[in-house]
């Protein structure tokens, strides 16, 4: 364009100082969220975006093999329950809950993408990033009792609530790229979902 | 029981001092960039967004994701919205651009003298003014674009340009003589 015709202004893209007071003080706010957010574990590494009854999760195969026992114990009490019921009265049928009652529920409690966007009315998106991520939280809840959803599945689903969680408190804080970093976390984590469908439509919630 | 192998149930991702590798390499690029275009307070704030955001990018394990040029953009789009709410303008997100390349002055052009005379030049300028000249010409964006993208007549940007420059070269003469 007309770069040439002012090239005093190209100086500006000269590295200048950073103030060294702001540098270090925003280096140790910086540091210190990692030190709050996080958990070291053995390794190491560090644990974001987990509430204190999320955390059971991240025990390793131990947790699994426990939930898997737990899952296995209950669908054989459920079995055996609906047995007894059965035998006692062939007429009633069991009023269980299936993925299609689980997602319709989703789909009516959750935003479209549409009110998610970018926009200046940062209230409506609040409220809409929380109906997503209780609405998550539900069908997360509703899909872990059925047993055709994969323990993988269900754990992207809860890192899309925990990350849905931090942006509604980014966006409380005014930071709203971070809010928009952890919503777009959460929507990776629904697109990488392998035994359940979730998305949202420009109009719509989909789950099948 | 579905058997097949458990995805990562954990976002791993680099220790916090892998992050402060990163914002060390880092912040001078994101501040300079953040000063040349904005006041130095609004500068601070709005490195201070960008690198907040990088933080949580990095506790999310996307580390692989974030350089220089994410940080850029994160920051150009704070600027963008700075000027927007200021201006009352609605900026288009889909016009903020990457950085196009690195500084182009003849390399016996540059010294901290009028480097410095230069940012307080801008410094003095109105917000709508200094916009107009960082959009048009140190991000070399077309009159077209930021009309566009301020929602203002292309002749109501060559009016305003015209004036910005005026103002410009009677501050930067101003600390040159």
């Amino acid at each position: 364009v007309s770069n040439d015709e002012f090239p005093e202004l190209r100086l500006l893209d000269h590295p200048i100082e950073v103030p060294p007071e702001f540098r270090d003080r925003l280096r140790g706010e910086l540091l210190s969220t990692f030190d709050s957010d996080s958990v070291s574990d053995a390794g190491g590494t560090l644990v974001p975006l987990r509430r204190v009854e999320d955390r059971p999760l991240r025990r390793g195969s131990t947790f699994y093999w426990r939930a898997a026992a737990g899952v296995i114990l209950i669908a054989t009490i459920g079995a055996a329950l609906g047995l007894i019921a059965r035998s006692g009265d062939d007429g009633d049928q069991p009023v269980a809950i299936d993925r299609a009652v689980a997602c319709q529920r989703f789909v009516e409690a959750v935003p479209s993408l549409s009110t998610l966007d970018r926009s200046d009315q940062t209230v409506e998106r609040s409220d809409a990033i929380d109906r997503l991520r209780a609405g998550i939280e539900q069908l997360t809840d509703d899909l872990a009792r059925l047993d055709d959803t994969s323990a993988g599945d269900l754990s992207r689903l809860r890192a899309a609530a925990g990350a849905l969680r931090e942006s509604g408190l980014d966006l409380e804080r005014g930071d709203e790229a971070g809010s928009i970093a952890a919503l777009d976390f959460a929507l990776a984590q629904l697109a990488a979902l392998e035994t359940v469908e979730v998305s949202l439509s420009e109009t719509s919630a989909v789950c099948h | 029981v579905n058997t097949r192998p458990l995805a990562p149930i954990v976002t791993r991702h680099p220790p916090a001092d892998a992050f402060a590798a990163f914002y060390d390499s880092n912040v001078r690029d994101v501040y300079s960039f953040a000063r040349a275009r904005v006041g130095g307070d609004d500068a601070e704030d709005v490195t201070s967004e960008v690198f907040h955001a990088a933080a949580i990018a990095f506790k999310h394990g996307r580390e692989e994701e974030i350089s220089i040029a994410w940080l850029i953009g994160v920051a150009r789009n704070k600027i963008i919205d700075r000027w927007r709410k200021a201006q009352r303008h609605k900026a288009k997100a889909h016009l903020l651009r990457p950085r196009e390349s690195d500084v182009a002055v003849p390399p016996d052009w540059y010294d901290d003298e009028r480097r410095d005379a230069v940012l307080a030049s801008v410094d003095q300028l109105s917000e709508r003014h200094r916009s107009l000249l960082i959009l048009h010409h140190l991000d070399g964006m077309p009159i077209a674009e930021i009309a566009e993208a301020l929602e203002m007549s292309h002749s109501a940007v060559e009016s305003a340009l015209a004036r910005a420059r005026r103002a410009f070269r009677t501050e930067y003469e101003k600390r040159r003589q």
